[in-house]
């Protein structure tokens, strides 16, 4: 065990507290515990006793503090064992299986971008630090259906903020299930054709975002500051009354 | 004045349980009709343009159904001869309109979700599909009211409502039918299939085919009695099979003619050029061909095609462009469009022993198919035109177009009198089309 490194001043008010609600407890357990003097009515008798018992509150207390201290070294450690500050990007792509609306999906390719934070790493508890994490997200997919004489060009751009819990496979795992739930919005605009006029027509709608994947982030550099990030998910959006499945994946980096 | 009672409004938690509700929901835009919403429909130049329409008969916008029109979405209609459960109960035309549903069309697909841009209450479709199914559904309710107009008086609800397979996979004892759109009566569906060649304007969104299919369906249900697979067409053969199956398209080529009437763009003789590449078909199908003449080769093919060439011929449209030829060339010349349109729909189911309608013929005849002639079919058509001079032009032009073995009045055929319901003063126009020689 390393020795600690330094001292954390956040939790002194607490850690006091602590210590002081352990002093009561142990001073009431030592009153029971303590012998019963004999009552001659001699006070120097008690104030005999009295050295015994501070020294025995002064051993609860310094335990419980090092206790403490002990588990603020822990917290510190799991800092030290993984030094990303968790911000990362990606990028994504995959199959976007878009609502149709003549019935069934209608397949296309997808792209788009991804910003991580992960803000599991505000807790201090080295298990609970790996399992909460945010994604900013925009995906871009369009579709051009029709005849050459009459045809519609649409492009779907979604925007979404949607936080994660992970669930590593084991403990320092590099890899995670997650499941996620997001909300957002859709903007999409259509260009329409026919012979030569063109019509462009542009609109937002609500978004709500769901999903699972599976989520890797193994180290790049020794200390673990620098690693990769990959993911493969399958995420429904439901667009208004669509309901969209994107299947794919993304790839990037994470600090 | 302030307000002493205010209305309860639902508690944060009681908001965010609504809000997740409606998102469950997911449904789409509110319909009341008449909905306005916008849809690709020809101007007065025949231009088609993005236009704001109402939609007077719909009562789900996303779904696109309405009392005229159900659509269905991503059907598979499969017609097997080699299917087992469509060789059940002696095959398909001996099943149910309910079994052979059931039976041919394979997956019963699911409601369309038509997708739109509220732009100030007007709903702007905002994909292809969207569209193409905005309009089409348009273009039925127009022609629902054509009929409703031309049944004069009685109501059409066996139009009510069209049920319309959208983007279906259509295999026909053959590999998938494409760039087509069909009645197809042994399923009581209109199915509009994908489109892979033609690439101008697509057939729904033209309402002269979406009229000419709407005319489909009133035909098999007046003059075919409703039958998914009549009897005649299982026994007929050569001639009467191959003019029963021509009168069905001729008519409706002609009322699909009739349907574009009432739009901006006008009557549109030539609805098929605006939808179909092929030069040579949309030649022959013109309604208003001047030059539409029986010759000798469509004759010979008339009369001696097989049921199996007739149905796969192109002169099956051409003797069908004949009759559509003669009716528009009738009430055109005349100026009594309308008369001849209400006509021919009383033509079609007439009870009345003195002027028997076509299902009538077709009935009395199933066993005697040789008395289903041309001259007999106009005659009936001819016997329901009340307006004298109508019935006389509806006449001359049959016998000139069709070469009809009357060409004067009184006429007797095999020693009988023949087609008396066109008057002494209707004469073949030799003018217009050479006589042909009689067989």
């Amino acid at each position: 065990m390393m020795t600690r490194p330094f001292s954390s001043r956040a939790f002194r008010p607490h850690l006091l507290t602590v210590v002081l609600l352990a002093s009561m407890v142990a001073s009431a357990q030592s009153d029971d515990d303590a012998p019963i003097p004999y009552g001659d009515g001699d006070e120097s008798a008690t104030d005999k006793v009295t050295p015994k018992k501070k020294k025995k509150r002064r051993a609860a207390e310094e335990i419980r503090e090092e206790d403490q201290e002990e588990a603020e070294g822990e917290e510190s450690l799991a800092n030290i064992d993984d030094p990303n500050i968790g911000i990362g990007g990606e990028i994504m792509s995959g199959v976007a299986l878009l609502d149709s609306s003549k019935g069934g999906v209608d397949p296309r390719y997808y792209f788009g971008l991804r910003f991580t934070w992960e803000f599991g790493r505000l807790i201090p508890d080295e298990f609970l630090r790996e399992m909460f994490f945010m994604d900013v997200t925009w995906t871009y997919a369009a579709s051009k259906d029709g005849t050459t004489q009459v045809n519609v060009d649409t492009h779907l751009h979604d925007f979404t903020l949607a936080p994660a819990f992970a669930l590593p496979f084991g403990n320092k795992s590099p890899l995670a299930f997650y499941a996620q739930l997001g909300l957002g919005f859709d903007y999409s605009y259509s260009v329409t054709k026919i012979d030569q006029q063109t019509v462009t027509l542009g609109g937002t709608k609500f978004l709500f975002q769901y999903g699972i994947g599976l989520r890797g982030r193994p180290a790049v550099v020794g200390d673990g500051s620098v690693r990769i990030q990959f993911r493969i998910e399958v995420t429904r959006f439901i667009r208004g009354y669509m309901h969209d499945m994107y299947i794919g994946g993304g790839i990037g980096m994470i600090f | 004045m302030s307000r002493l009672i205010s209305p309860p409004s639902p508690s944060p938690r009681g908001a965010l349980a609504l809000g997740l509700l409606a998102l469950l929901c997911a449904c789409g835009p509110a319909t009341k009709a008449p909905q306005k919403v916008m849809a690709l429909i020809p101007d007065e130049a025949g231009a088609f343009q993005t236009t704001q329409i109402e939609l007077t008969t719909i009562t789900d916008i996303t779904a696109l159904k309405g009392d005229v029109v159900t659509m269905v979405g991503s059907t598979r209609v499969i017609l097997d001869a080699n299917d087992p459960v469509q060789m059940l109960n002696g095959g398909i035309a001996m099943q149910t309109d309910a079994q052979r549903y059931e039976t041919i069309v394979k997956d019963k697909g699911s409601d369309v979700r038509a997708h739109y841009v509220d732009k100030s209450g007007v709903l702007w479709p905002d994909d292809f599909h969207t569209w193409n199914m905005v309009t089409t559904y348009y273009n039925f309710e127009r022609s629902y009211l054509y009929f409703n107009d031309i049944y004069d008086g009685i109501d059409p609800k066996e139009l009510r409502p069209l049920r319309v397979h959208y983007w279906s996979e259509v295999q026909l004892n053959s590999p998938p039918v494409t760039d087509n759109m069909l009645y197809l009566s042994f399923i009581k569906s209109f199915v509009v299939t994908p489109f892979q060649s033609e690439q101008m304007i697509p057939l729904s969104m033209n309402i002269g085919v979406v009229g000419h299919e709407t005319a489909h369906r009133v035909f098999n249900f007046k003059a075919l009695s409703d039958e998914g697979i009549h009897p005649a067409l299982g026994t007929w053969s050569l001639e009467a099979f191959n003019l029963l199956k021509s009168l069905d398209e001729g008519l409706a080529d002609f009322h699909g003619f009739s349907v574009t009437c009432g739009e901006a763009a006008g009557c549109r003789p030539n609805f098929l050029a605006i939808s179909l590449a092929d030069s040579r078909t949309v030649g022959f199908r013109n309604v208003g061909r001047q030059d539409a003449c029986m010759d000798e080769p469509l004759r010979t093919a008339f009369q001696n095609f097989t049921q199996a060439q007739w149905i796969a011929a192109p002169e099956l449209y051409k003797v069908g462009n004949l009759i559509a030829a003669s009716l528009y060339q009738a009430g055109n010349k005349i100026g009594k469009l309308e008369i001849l349109q209400k006509a021919l729909i009383k033509a079609y189911d007439d009870e009345s022993p003195t002027t028997p309608g076509l299902r009538q013929l077709i009935t009395k005849n199933l066993n005697t198919p040789r008395n289903f002639t041309p001259e007999a079919v106009v005659d009936v058509i001819a016997a329901h035109v009340t307006d004298p001079e109508l019935k006389k032009q509806v006449c001359q032009e049959f016998s000139t177009r069709m070469q009809l073995r009357c060409g004067a009045w009184p006429c007797t055929l095999d020693g009988l009198p023949a087609m008396q319901n066109c008057p002494a003063t209707a004469r073949r126009d030799a003018a217009i089309c050479r006589t042909l020689p009689q067989p």
